[in-house]
């Protein structure tokens, strides 16, 4: 039985959904340990999306506990569970389009040192900011496309983006929606590369449907079909697992 | 590359000759402009702090507000209230004007902050409308449609207000202090925060930023900016009526704020000063000037959605390619 120890970066008793009367999520139990790298698979409509949002506070939970890092968030608002070290990305990008680089990364990162009730100061000098932005833009390979508008970057750079925004917030526990989405081959290699890159302390969850993908980046994985947690276990375990073959990797004929 | 760099710097001290040659002109047009030019110029500056006002939810925040008018009022009001009706003095009522207004404007923004998009712009709009029933339909204390005339701008300092260039230099000093903290404020991180929120609330709200807090902010903010613009109508026109909350004075500053440019820094400046010239110029030759104002609207939002100073925007950008283009090759081979 998990317990919402200071070691355990998210656990989840319970948690349920219910959306128009379709039980999107149903009574599901999950404990990560910080610093583990998990993914959470499934078919469409196995209800990883929601378990997502439960998590991220975007959908309030109709039943069960959420606990991030040690605290119960079940009533916390997405921004309070933000301020916890909770960080995200979007399936679909969810940048600031007309301002460039460097300032969506400077927001991300001032969002964790606050902004201040300055209003005349300005934000060019930030430079402690401005200098962990620029480590950031270097770390997700965006340094040359700094000064650029985001909605001049093709698609796999604003995907680099994305996980930049998470990380430029200086996260304890980063969340990847189907990071890869409508990425080349090649492109998913770097983001596989940069996210790998991450710092060891960084706790990852990912929801991803490129198997080679999920292979490769975690640990653990678990299995989610028709809203509830059917198996969980290693990339080998559930690589052999006969029912997870049968109701997950048989429908995506891998 | 010399070639290039001259005409980048020579652009450069253009534009600094162009402002200081506004500048001087601006503070120098008591000497040689007519009464009916100040007057004009003195309306484009309380026209301009309602502009701005919109153009700060607007272009900063992404947010069109159909409430700005009612705070222009509100300040107006109290100053008729307190200062003609009641006799106290200079600044009393003014700042009672705007502590009212921020008032108001955070009560507000405590309502319709919380709300995006269509529900945001109808919210806005019932609460301007509520205030402007308000006014016209309160007889005991507003006086309805007649309003509180006898306004009159006090004495600061010793220099007499009611003199029309003083008038003028005073909303001119005003009204550039409010776009110097208007110009650093957008530079702030606060600022950007807002461009965040334009953006994308969501990654802000992601981001762990307290977007309702920040939107209520620059409400007050853009609400303090109407208040001031009203203040300075009322002293100027010596009354206030539930015109001043009209909600096609509303939309005017709207479509003054986007013909300028809604994006850009000086767009609701540009717009304010075009659309109240235009006024005074076209209803010189003809009673249907507001027809043809409309027309003008029209077609240069059509043409122009980004506003007059997108098209400038898009017209140098171009010259400047066109510039860099044969530039390039001569200094691959150096």
């Amino acid at each position: 039985m998990p317990s919402p120890d200071q070691k355990r970066a998210i656990v989840t008793r319970q948690v349920s959904k219910t959306f128009g009367g379709v039980k999107a999520v149903k009574g599901v139990d999950l404990s990560i340990a910080v610093g583990e790298r998990r993914a959470l698979i499934g078919p469409n409509g196995a209800g990883k999306s929601t378990l997502f949002n439960l998590i991220t506070g975007d959908v309030p939970v109709d039943g069960g506990e959420i606990h991030v890092l040690g605290r119960d968030v079940t009533r916390f608002s997405v921004e309070r569970r933000a301020r916890l070290g909770l960080g995200r990305t979007y399936q679909i990008s969810q940048l600031f389009l007309n301002l460039s680089v460097e300032q969506n990364l400077f927001l991300s990162s001032a969002a964790a040192t606050g902004i201040g009730l300055n209003l005349l100061s300005r934000w060019r000098d930030r430079s402690e900011d401005r200098a962990w932005t620029r480590d950031v833009a270097e770390q997700v390979g965006l340094t040359e496309h700094l000064f650029r508008p985001v909605a001049e970057l093709a698609h796999g750079l604003q995907r680099q983006l994305e996980l930049g925004m998470a990380l430029a917030m200086r996260p304890r526990l980063i969340m990847l929606d189907e990071p890869a989405a409508g990425l080349s081959p090649a492109e998913r290699q770097t983001l596989v590369r940069l996210i790998r890159a991450m710092a060891p302390d960084i706790t990852l969850i990912l929801i991803e449907h490129d198997m080679d993908i999920v292979m490769e980046l975690a640990q653990r994985i678990t299995v989610l079909h028709r809203g509830s947690v059917v198996t969980e276990g290693t990339p080998d375990e559930i690589r052999r697992d006969p029912m997870v073959q049968r109701i997950y990797l048989g429908e995506m004929h891998v | 590359m010399t070639g290039t760099l001259l005409q980048g710097s020579s652009l450069r001290r253009l534009r600094l000759v162009v402002a200081i040659a506004v500048v001087v002109a601006l503070v120098t047009l008591p000497a040689y402009g007519g009464q009916y030019t100040l007057t004009t110029f003195i309306r484009t500056f309380y026209f301009g702090f309602l502009a701005l006002s919109v153009g700060l939810l607007l272009g900063q925040g992404g947010m069109i507000s159909l409430t700005q008018t009612a705070f222009f009022g509100i300040s107006g009001y109290v100053v008729g209230l307190l200062g003609a009706e009641r006799g106290f003095p200079f600044p009393l009522p003014e700042l009672a004007g705007l502590a009212l207004v921020a008032v108001v404007a955070l009560l507000f923004a405590l309502v319709v902050m919380r709300t995006h998009g269509i529900v945001f712009l109808m919210l806005t709009l019932a609460l301007g409308q509520i205030c402007w029933s308000f006014a016209r339909q309160n007889t005991s204390l507003l006086h309805g449609w007649a309003g509180i005339p006898d306004i009159q701008p006090p004495s600061i300092f010793g220099v007499d207000l009611t003199q029309n260039a003083n008038f003028y230099w005073m909303s001119l000093a005003l009204f550039s202090l409010g776009l110097l903290f208007l110009w650093r404020l957008v530079q702030s991180p606060f600022g950007l925060a807002l461009n965040g929120i334009r953006e994308s609330p969501r990654r802000m709200s992601a981001l762990g930023y307290p977007v309702f807090w920040l939107r209520v902010a620059v409400f007050v903010i853009a609400a303090i900016y109407a208040g001031v613009g009203g203040i300075l109508a009322a002293w100027s026109s010596g009354i206030v009526t539930p015109t001043a909350l009209q909600l096609s004075r509303m939309i005017w500053i709207l479509l003054i704020v986007i013909l300028g440019g809604s994006q850009y820094f000086w767009g609701p400046v540009v717009g304010a000063v075009i659309a109240v010239w235009l006024d005074v110029i076209v209803s010189q030759l003809t009673p249907r000037y507001n027809t043809v104002i409309g027309i003008v609207f029209v077609v240069v939002i059509l043409l122009a959605p980004n506003g007059i100073l997108g098209v400038w925007e898009r017209i140098t950008a171009k010259r400047r390619a066109l510039r860099q283009v044969p530039a390039a090759p001569p200094d691959s081979n150096q």
